[in-house]
């Protein structure tokens, strides 16, 4: 009966094949038991080291420019703002300051313009 | 010329590295086919092949020579593919009719699908139970004494001489048909 069925696989592997596999046992053996194979392994340990190493110095820096950037960005709000307030109140000073020097019909004449300035009143409006 | 097994063991206890490198040379094509017979693909059997080999490295000093030495290698590699097969289905019942892979698999490199003739042979052999098959490779291709399938497989030789028969009479029908 068995001259009927033939032994011929369809299967077939790569070339090189058994001699891959001989070394991958051997070097997965050799690192289950924590020996180092051609020093793959503290390659591999010392790789690993840097890179965290790095990683964490290029988090530093960043962090660190980062908080300088925010403190830079603080200072210069507070600085812009505190400019704006005193040039807003040196320029309305200045104007009290000459329409106070008019004399009364100049000042009644000014008044009279400005009420009826509709660009003047938007120009003061909050939007 | 093939070195002797208690030669093999002899080495692997003076020294292990050499020594199982002498193990792998005479065993790793058979168990690598034993085990592609059942895991059908190269990249499956590749992974259980190289696993199988890892443990019989590991578990060395717990063979006692109560049985030989090719049947305990082949028992170690028979449950890798298992395991395999196991995962792969989530759970294989031995007594069972199988689910043939063959037919699921896509074509590879590794298979030739254009051999009808060998891939109805597998498709037959793959159709059996998970071990009728184990016993039918282990007896039609590997050419094993029953004794030790019997070892390999924790049966009986009778069980063997059975499941043989009837994995052969199914195949052989399959075949015809």
């Amino acid at each position: 009966m068995d001259e009927k069925l033939n032994k011929r696989l369809p299967y077939s592997v790569p070339d090189g094949f058994f001699d891959v596999m001989e070394d991958n046992v051997m070097a997965k053996i050799k690192a289950d038991a924590g020996i180092n194979v051609g020093g793959d392994k503290a390659d591999t340990q010392m790789r690993d080291k840097q890179y965290r190493k790095t990683t964490t110095h290029t988090r530093t820096i960043s962090l660190s420019i980062l908080a300088m950037a925010a403190s830079l960005l603080l200072l210069f709000t507070i600085f812009s703002q505190s400019t704006k307030t005193v040039q807003q109140a040196n320029g309305m000073e200045s104007i009290d300051m000459a329409f106070s020097q008019l004399n009364t019909d100049d000042q009644a004449f000014l008044m009279e313009i400005y009420d009826d300035d509709m660009f003047l009143d938007d120009a003061t409006a909050v939007y | 010329m093939t070195i002797a097994d208690n030669d093999i063991i002899a080495e692997i206890r003076r020294q292990p590295e050499q020594g199982f490198r002498l193990l792998m040379r005479k065993y790793r094509e058979p168990v690598y086919w034993h085990i592609r017979r059942l895991v059908v693909t190269h990249a499956d059997a590749q992974d259980a092949a190289q696993e199988a080999f890892v443990r019989i490295f590991k578990s060395m000093a717990s063979y006692r020579g109560n049985t030989s030495f090719a049947a305990w290698i082949y028992r170690i590699a028979t449950n890798e593919a298992l395991r395999l097969i196991s995962k792969r289905h989530d759970n294989v019942d031995m007594e069972r009719e199988g689910t043939n892979i063959l037919d699921q698999m896509p074509a590879d490199n590794y298979i030739n699908i254009a051999d009808t003739e060998a891939v109805n042979m597998q498709r037959a052999i793959l159709a059996l139970p998970p071990k009728q098959q184990v016993v039918f490779n282990m007896r039609f291709y590997d050419e094993m004494e029953y004794v030790d399938i019997a070892d390999a497989t924790d049966s009986s030789v009778a069980a063997v001489k059975t499941n043989y028969h009837l994995a052969k009479e199914k195949v052989k029908k399959a075949i015809i048909n």
